[in-house]
């Protein structure tokens, strides 16, 4: 079980990966959303405000209307941030549930398929 | 829970449903189905295919109040009889469903060219290829109120054409209890199931609405909305036209456009253009969301380590699957080819018909199998009478994709049956040899590749 710290320390990565990759930047550049991230064994809920590609804040607390929210165990969720596990795999398991528009769930993918594609 | 900013409701669901459901292919369909019957009596086989497709839908409905994703219909499989049957039996059905393009582009193609006599129908079906690879790389997706409007007007316009169409005929429809011989009923409704391809793809908006419940309803709803429409306007088409005119849209040497035939009896060029506008946005409503939902499956796939990774690169501006989408037009265009060469359309329709049915027989075996295995699963909608109906279901799309390859058919048919029954099988072998012969050893490539890697979280799991 990872604590919302652990999380949020992972989320601080995360964001640092992903505006850190200019080619990431460039693909989601017309990307702007509010991502509500759950740990559902833990209950602790998390904030992700993506604007255009960048990730400009991370809360930990649900904060805004959400256009994505993804459940899963809060250790599938610090791992996923960590880029150690493949989220695809996670949600063909039905490991990791996602709501929101198929476009959407595609551009998350993404977003871990640039910044670590050995996974 | 908290709400998404955007969610879809049952209104789009009902539209997403049945738009993708609806093809021109599907009018080909109707007269080829009544050709098998004695009277004017399409409506029955219709009426029959619609039910049984509700009862498969009710299987879908399901699984999917267990798992609501996306990942559906690979998702069911795996959890009923592991990843192996998943990957192969979905392999199949992707593939197979997307054969129909091969014929709704030719048959589309064809349509057009009568509006339009001097440019060659090839010119058409390569514009409307690159269209639709283009709106695919852009990731531009048919969606929300736009497609609420272009369903219920194709909807609308489809049962306006065919009351009027009873209504120039003084509404005299000869024998329209008539069904003749049980095979050539049992045929008719095969022929007619492949008017309900892709209503189950509705599951994919699992993760989008407002309600997960409303995704049976809707999906109900949808295939009575289907099954009305077809039932009416294949009665139309198979009253107003003549018996000459019915024949020749099913020869090789004919064109297959008998929507086209139909408003230009009824409409004169009005009718033409009408029925041309109709079939080119219910092609493009129906193709798109099929390019789309197909490449994303390969993504998916490659991404899972099932497809080899190069499948899952990403478009720089875009974002989209660029490679997936490469594979699925190139496989697009085989079998498009395949249609203007040979003219062979009905072994296409067989091809979808004969998958629809092999799915819906492995759907209700994951809701038999799941019951058991998962007992305690919440499950938002469960099918009442234990397993009677999935059991219904499993006979009776036995028997109709029994009849779709195998049973009597009209002597003209039968190298369309031969070619539909080797492509499946090619298709099952191809993904039995994959899963068997290849996939073990590149995941293995892939998760060494994976573990070299030094994990990246600083605490111990």
């Amino acid at each position: 079980m990872a604590t919302s710290d652990e999380i949020m320390e992972a989320l601080a990565d995360f964001k640092e990966q992903c505006n850190s990759n200019k080619r990431l930047r460039r693909m989601q550049r017309d990307w702007t959303k509010v991502l509500h991230y759950v740990a559902f064994d833990t209950g602790d809920k998390f904030t992700m405000t993506v604007k255009e590609g960048e990730i400009i804040s991370n809360e930990s607390s649900a904060a805004g209307t959400p256009d994505v929210i993804i459940e899963g165990e809060s250790e599938t969720l610090c791992n996923m941030f960590w880029g150690d596990i493949n989220p695809t795999q996670m949600y063909l398991k039905g490991e990791i549930k996602v709501k929101g528009t198929q476009e959407d769930i595609m551009r998350i993918d993404a977003i871990t398929a640039i910044i670590w594609p050995e996974v | 829970m908290t709400e998404l900013r955007r969610a879809v409701g049952l209104r789009t669901v009902v539209s997403t449903g049945a738009g993708m459901a609806l093809a021109t292919v599907t009018y080909l369909s109707f007269i080829e189905l009544a050709s098998y019957l004695t009277g004017n009596s399409s409506w029955i086989a219709i009426l029959t295919a619609g039910i049984m497709a509700v009862l498969a839908g009710s299987c879908f409905a399901e699984l999917n109040s267990m798992f609501p994703t996306a990942a559906g219909i690979k998702l069911f499989i795996e959890k009923a009889f592991g990843e192996k049957a998943a990957i192969i039996i979905s392999g199949v059905y992707v593939l197979g469903q997307l054969s129909i393009i091969g014929a709704e582009i030719y048959i589309l193609s064809q349509g057009i060219s009568q509006g339009f006599p001097q440019i060659n129908p090839l010119l058409f079906a390569v514009v409307f290829g690159i269209i639709l690879f283009y709106l695919n790389l852009r990731g531009i997706k048919i969606a929300g109120t736009t497609q609420d409007i272009i369903a219920y007007s194709m909807f609308f316009g489809l049962i306006a054409v065919s009351v009027y169409g009873f209504y120039r005929i003084d509404f005299h429809i000869i024998n329209p209890f008539e069904i003749g011989s049980l095979d050539g009923f049992i045929q008719a409704v095969a022929i007619g199931m492949s008017g309900f391809i892709a209503f189950e793809w509705v599951i994919t908006m699992s993760e989008e609405v407002t309600d997960v419940k409303i995704i049976p309803k809707g999906m109900m709803l949808a295939l009575g909305l289907l099954t009305v429409t077809y039932a009416l306007f294949s009665m139309a088409m198979t009253s107003v036209l003549s018996k000459e005119e019915l024949a020749w849209v099913l020869k090789p040497e004919g064109l297959p456009i008998p929507h086209i035939l139909y408003g230009k009896r009824l409409l004169g060029g009005f009718g033409l253009y009408l029925m041309i506008v109709m079939a080119l946005l219910a092609s493009l409503t129906s193709i798109n969301a099929g390019l789309m939902t197909s490449s994303r499956f390969l993504y998916a796939m490659a991404r899972d380590w099932s497809l080899p990774k190069f499948m899952a690169r990403l478009h720089s501006d875009y974002a989209t699957p660029w490679v997936a989408m490469v594979v699925v037009m190139l496989y697009c265009v085989a079998v498009t080819a395949f249609g203007f060469i040979t003219h062979y359309i009905l072994c296409m329709i067989l091809i979808i018909a004969a998958v629809e049915c092999m799915i819906y027989i492995v759907i209700a075996l994951c809701v038999i199998r799941l019951r058991y295995t998962e007992p305690d699963r919440k499950r938002d909608f469960k099918i009442k009478g234990g397993i009677f109906f999935p059991v219904i279901v499993i006979i009776v799309y036995g028997i109709v994709g029994g009849f779709i390859l195998f049973g009597p058919v009209k002597p003209q048919d039968v190298l369309d049956q031969r070619i539909a029954l080797f492509f499946i099988l090619g298709l099952l072998v191809l993904a039995i040899v994959y899963v068997f012969a290849v996939l073990p050893g590149m995941r293995e490539k892939y998760r060494k590749i994976a573990e070299a890697r030094t994990p990246r979280r600083r605490r111990k799991g």
